[in-house]
């Protein structure tokens, strides 16, 4: 038949990305009964099985096919040989398949199975030997690598959560998240009516509260243990049911999570009310999913696009606990826009490492308070769950399967849908470089942190900190104190005395306790072991943020201070001299007479390096300041000292000059807005202080507001 | 341009002066020098113009002991009148002088290339990825080292063309046949990274390359002079003498350069100086078979790189931790210990003086 049309599936790796596929597929069929529908996969991979069985009554009929290429994710620069070498392969074979199948359409929807006909679709359409369009559709609130590749060529992107960053404005289309119609709930039905029926179903009584958890199929170690953990306080309350669906143990994987609930029951067993056992059961895998959504009235689950439109398409309220450390943080975005929306509540997980092994967690107790406080308040819930039902659209495969149509010409252009307005994610989605700076913008006060803010940024720097790797531990180190998270003072303390981290690792949480610029006791204990750090930065950087803390919190340490100045003296002989120069400025917050430093530093008078000198001078005024010498015998001292050096300050001339040559226009500009200004407006002048600090504009502006005053007046 | 009329005037019964080696060679430099310090200036007027600059971040706050704003590229002024004084004094017939040239042209673009991407981004940070260098890097490396291999190019007639020499050592210690591309690859790659590893302060390259050039001269008219090399016990190659006057004129740049480039700098090289003076270093040194000798008299060069490198590739990398203040050395000196920068920077001619005299006591002792 001539008009029989073709198009070509691909997507997959894990099945987030296939069912998608799927479901837009059962939206085309609808359209073209007769169409020819080409699945190209991985061997092996999710989409393998997941399409042959479902479109198995098809591939009978002879309307479907499937057909394998290679391929393979990018898994960093040092494994580019093998990445280069499938995917040019799976091109090359794409090739043939589209030139045999010649679809059109094309239909990805991620992951890096979909790179290869993707790729091949752009080569031939440039070459001009295939007409055929190309549609992407994008689950998660932040692209993945493989999408936002793709989306430079592709002809329309379908997004599903509001606010999806990094896709191209012209070609984005708001589409919402496809679902295949045997998971679609009647909405005719009473919401009441479903509950008591799957209530009946599954023996929970009537007056119930119930909780439904659960971590996808193989299962989530942070819902697991906090629901387990959360237990003792959530069955405090009587009406309180909780069906737990720990997830199965595939082949491959090393968690069990059955076995991992049991062994974490057995320890809280003895806090547990006595009729636990029947207001608690764990299931290791679920063949009746909207029964348990029917039934029950919170559900804790993952951030996965899937997960939370399946929540959506429902109508239950949700508490979501992100997974951390992800690409472009996903899960967490897919969480947030939600939650943004009223539709959702997020709880960050913490990674942490211990035992040589990554644990990621909750606070049981912030679960429960969470839960508790969203049971017991039912029009809270309701509002939730109002909201997320508006945010599931049920027409999304047909709205997919219309934009299709129009792309390859044979239908008007779909009204599009209207994508909730939503201001930018400040924090999520940035990397890591991204966040130091935005972290030091906020510490400097350019930038400010809502609470909600610093917690997700809390999230991803620990999310960094669990990482092996050199960089990024040391990095979110250095965030923890930049950033003043005071509650991460534990982890600093561990990381700094870590011999498993890296050199740079225990350097930066040196320089993170310096920036926290609060310390405990426990503090002064862990640099003093730094001290003896094979790594000479290390011990540089733990004599700087002794030095500094002593500053800030002498007097808290008075009775420390004998042991602390045994520990330094050694260095004052150190052979690296920044060594040498910051434990001469260690001890002089320290002693409290100059003849206990006066033997040190008078060895040091004629160092060939005029950095220590310098920082003997700087000694000498720090105990002036503290009035331990008089200024007669600093000038005594500083007479003995090599005063010639090889430092120096270059200054152009020339650039000074047209430094004070704009900063005279700056003034002048500034006196002309104070007077067109005041006294009609008072509050700018805070803003144009800030504005003259900014500028180094020397000028007072007191004066200049008090002369204008009196012109005034 | 002016060989081929004093060849032809002494056929007519000129005097000969103007066709020795020697006195091109002296010709050469002072050209080159007088050429570098006339064009010098509208050179630098031009790259200012062309916006060939690090850009200060705010008018407003500039630094007053920054450097940034100075105009970048000045290896434009090394790159004109090194080529303007090729064509005048010398001998356009010998292929090796179109080697020469033709590294100037690869490694010329690809300094350009960098440097201009840096102009366009307004940012240090913007130059090309290291991959992208290191492909034009390698086809020149692939191709100077055919041209040493294959006897039908005009370089060598005999099989010194893949013979390894070492100082003190009168035949080849051994001979690497097909290894010689090996070589070549590694020698374009190794050197030309190296020299632009080196260039980070007024001056800290292009005196050590003085050396080298001056150096590379000795050599290359010991081993082109047939006298010379049987009493010095070096082997002789035809036509490598004309090699001399390239080095002789690229000293005068070097010279000419640093009137300028001299601390505080008035104009920076930029990638594309040195880059281009890289290439025609590494380009010369493996003409006349003498890289280790190079590896001696640019002593400064390779341990620049080499701090660097390792610093890079093995300590930050692979170990978490630096071994260094900062690399390369030179900046450990300025930035870590304090010391100021014309200092660093006379310390390192002083070394690499010291190490061209060893490099030139080699000549004798054989």
């Amino acid at each position: 038949m001539a008009n029989k049309k073709t198009f070509v599936f691909t997507g997959g790796g894990t099945g987030g990305h296939v069912t998608p596929a799927l479901a837009i597929a059962e939206g085309i069929r609808k359209h073209h009964p007769d169409a020819f529908f080409l699945y190209v996969g991985v061997r092996g991979k999710a989409e393998d099985g997941m399409v042959q069985k479902a479109w198995k009554k098809e591939f009978e009929e002879g309307k479907a096919g499937i057909r394998f290429v290679r391929s393979r994710g990018w898994f960093g620069v040092r494994r580019i040989i093998p990445f280069a070498f499938a995917l040019s392969l799976g091109i090359f074979k794409a090739l043939f398949i589209l030139l045999s199948a010649r679809p059109h359409a094309i239909i990805a929807t991620g992951g890096y199975v979909s790179a290869p006909i993707v790729f091949a679709a752009v080569i031939l359409r440039t070459l001009h030997i295939l007409k055929t369009k190309i549609f992407i559709h994008e689950q998660n609130a932040t692209p993945g690598r493989m999408n936002k590749e793709a989306a430079k060529f592709a002809d329309c992107i379908g997004t599903a959560f509001p606010g999806t960053k990094g896709i191209p404005q012209g070609k984005k289309e708001f589409v919402g998240y496809p679902v295949r119609s045997t998971v679609v709930v009647d909405r005719t039905i009473d919401k009441q009516q479903l509950k008591d029926q799957a209530r009946e179903k599954l023996q929970l009584p009537q007056d119930a509260k119930i909780v439904f958890a659960f971590g996808g199929s193989q299962g989530a170690r942070t819902i697991n243990r906090g629901v387990v953990a959360a237990l003792p306080h959530l069955l405090k309350d009587e009406k309180v049911y909780i069906i737990h669906g720990t997830g199965r143990q595939l082949a491959g994987n090393a968690y069990n999570g059955m076995k991992d609930v049991q062994n974490q029951l057995q320890k809280i067993k003895d806090s547990l009310p006595s009729n636990w056992e029947e207001r608690y059961k764990p299931t290791d895998f679920f063949y009746n999913m909207g029964e348990n959504y029917a039934a029950s009235d919170l559900v804790i689950c993952r951030g996965g696009a899937g997960s939370l439109y399946e929540i959506c398409a429902n109508g239950v309220a949700a508490i979501a606990i992100p997974k951390a450390n992800l690409p472009g943080d996903h899960q967490a975005a897919n969480a947030r826009s939600l939650e943004r929306l009223n539709a959702l509540r997020v709880l960050y997980e913490r990674v942490d490492i211990s035992q040589d092994d990554t644990v990621e967690s909750v606070d049981p107790e912030e679960l429960s308070t969470l839960v508790l406080s969203l049971l017991n308040n039912p029009e809270l819930r309701k509002e939730i769950y109002q909201n997320a039902q508006q945010q599931y659209e049920p027409k999304t495969t047909k709205n997919c399967a219309q934009i299709i149509d129009f792309l390859i010409g044979i239908h008007n252009k779909p009204p599009s849908n209207l994508e909730p307005k939503q201001m930018p994610e400040k924090v999520l989605g940035l990397n890591s470089n991204q966040l130091e700076r935005l972290i030091k913008k906020v510490r400097s006060g350019k930038e400010t942190f809502s609470e909600e803010e610093r917690r997700i940024a809390l999230y991803k720097i620990d999310g960094y900190a669990a990482q092996r790797d050199f960089t990024l531990p040391a990095r979110a180190c250095r965030m923890f104190g930049e950033g003043k998270f005071t509650e991460r003072i534990a982890v600093l303390h561990r990381m700094a005395l870590d011999t498993k981290q890296s050199p740079f690792t225990r350097r930066d949480a040196m320089k993170g306790l310096r920036r926290l610029e609060e310390a405990n006791d426990e503090s002064i204990d862990v640099i003093l072991k730094a001290l003896n750090d094979p790594y000479f930065e290390t011990v540089k950087e733990a004599l700087y943020t002794l030095k500094h803390l002593l500053f800030l919190h002498r007097s808290e340490w008075i009775e420390r201070l004998p042991t602390i100045q045994k520990h330094v003296v050694p260095f004052t002989k150190s052979k690296i001299f920044d060594i040498r120069m910051n434990s001469f400025l260690v001890l002089s917050e320290i002693v409290t007479q100059f003849s206990e430093l006066q033997d040190p530093l008078r060895a040091n008078y004629f160092h060939p390096n005029w950095k220590v000198r310098k920082s003997i001078i700087s000694c000498f005024s720090r105990l002036q300041e503290r009035s331990i010498m008089t200024s007669a015998q600093v000038e005594e001292e500083l007479k003995n000292i090599l005063q010639t050096s090889n430092g120096f300050n270059m200054k152009f001339e020339l650039k000074e000059e047209i430094r004070e040559t704009v900063q005279k226009t700056n003034q002048k500009n500034l006196v002309k807005d104070l007077h067109s200004l005041l006294p009609k407006n008072p509050k700018r002048l805070s803003e144009l202080t800030e504005f003259s600090k900014k500028n180094n504009i020397v000028m007072n502006i007191t004066d200049v507001l008090d002369k204008l005053h009196k012109q005034e007046t | 341009m002016l060989y081929f009329l004093a060849d032809q005037w002494l056929k007519n019964g000129g005097p000969p002066l103007f066709t020795y080696i020697t006195s091109r060679a002296l010709f050469g430099f002072f050209t080159a020098f007088f050429l570098s310090l006339v064009l010098g200036r509208p050179i630098i007027k031009w790259l200012f113009l062309k916006g060939f600059r690090d850009y200060p971040r705010n008018f407003g706050n500039i630094a007053v002991g920054s450097k940034s704003g100075t105009p970048t590229m000045g290896g434009v002024i090394v790159a004109v009148s090194a080529f303007f004084s090729i064509l005048m004094w010398s001998d356009l017939t010998n292929p090796r002088i179109w080697l020469i040239l033709f590294s100037m042209l690869v490694f010329g673009l690809l300094g350009y290339w960098d440097d201009n991407s840096k102009r366009v981004e307004k940012s240090a940070e913007g130059g090309i990825s290291r991959i992208k260098k290191l492909i034009p890097q390698f086809l020149f490396g692939i191709i100077m080292a055919a041209c040493v291999f294959f006897p039908e190019a005009g370089f060598f007639n005999d099989d010194n063309g893949h013979a390894i020499y070492i100082p003190f050592i009168k035949d080849p210690i051994v001979h690497i046949y097909g290894g010689i591309f090996v070589l070549g690859f590694c020698w374009s790659i190794g050197v030309t990274n190296a020299v632009n590893y080196t260039d980070g302060l007024d001056g800290l390259l292009i005196v050590p390359a003085f050396f080298c050039f001056l150096v590379l001269a000795l050599f290359s008219y010991v081993h082109g002079n047939k006298v010379i090399a049987e009493y010095l016990h070096y082997p002789y190659f035809v036509g490598v003498g004309e090699l001399t006057v390239i080095c002789s004129i690229y000293m005068g740049c070097c010279l000419g350069f640093l009137w300028f480039n001299a601390f505080p700098a008035e104009v920076f090289m930029g990638d594309f100086g040195s880059l281009m003076i890289g290439g025609v270093l590494m380009t010369i040194s493996f003409l006349i078979r003498e890289e280790v000798i190079f590896l001696i008299v640019g002593g400064v060069i390779v341990f620049e790189f080499l701090s660097s490198a390792v610093q890079d590739y093995y300590f930050i990398k692979l170990r978490g931790m630096r071994f260094f203040r900062q690399a390369p050395f030179h900046r450990s000196l300025k930035n870590g210990h304090g010391i100021a920068e014309p200092k660093v920077v006379v310390r390192y001619w002083i070394v690499s003086a010291v190490v061209a005299a060893i490099a030139i006591i080699t000549l004798k002792v054989r």
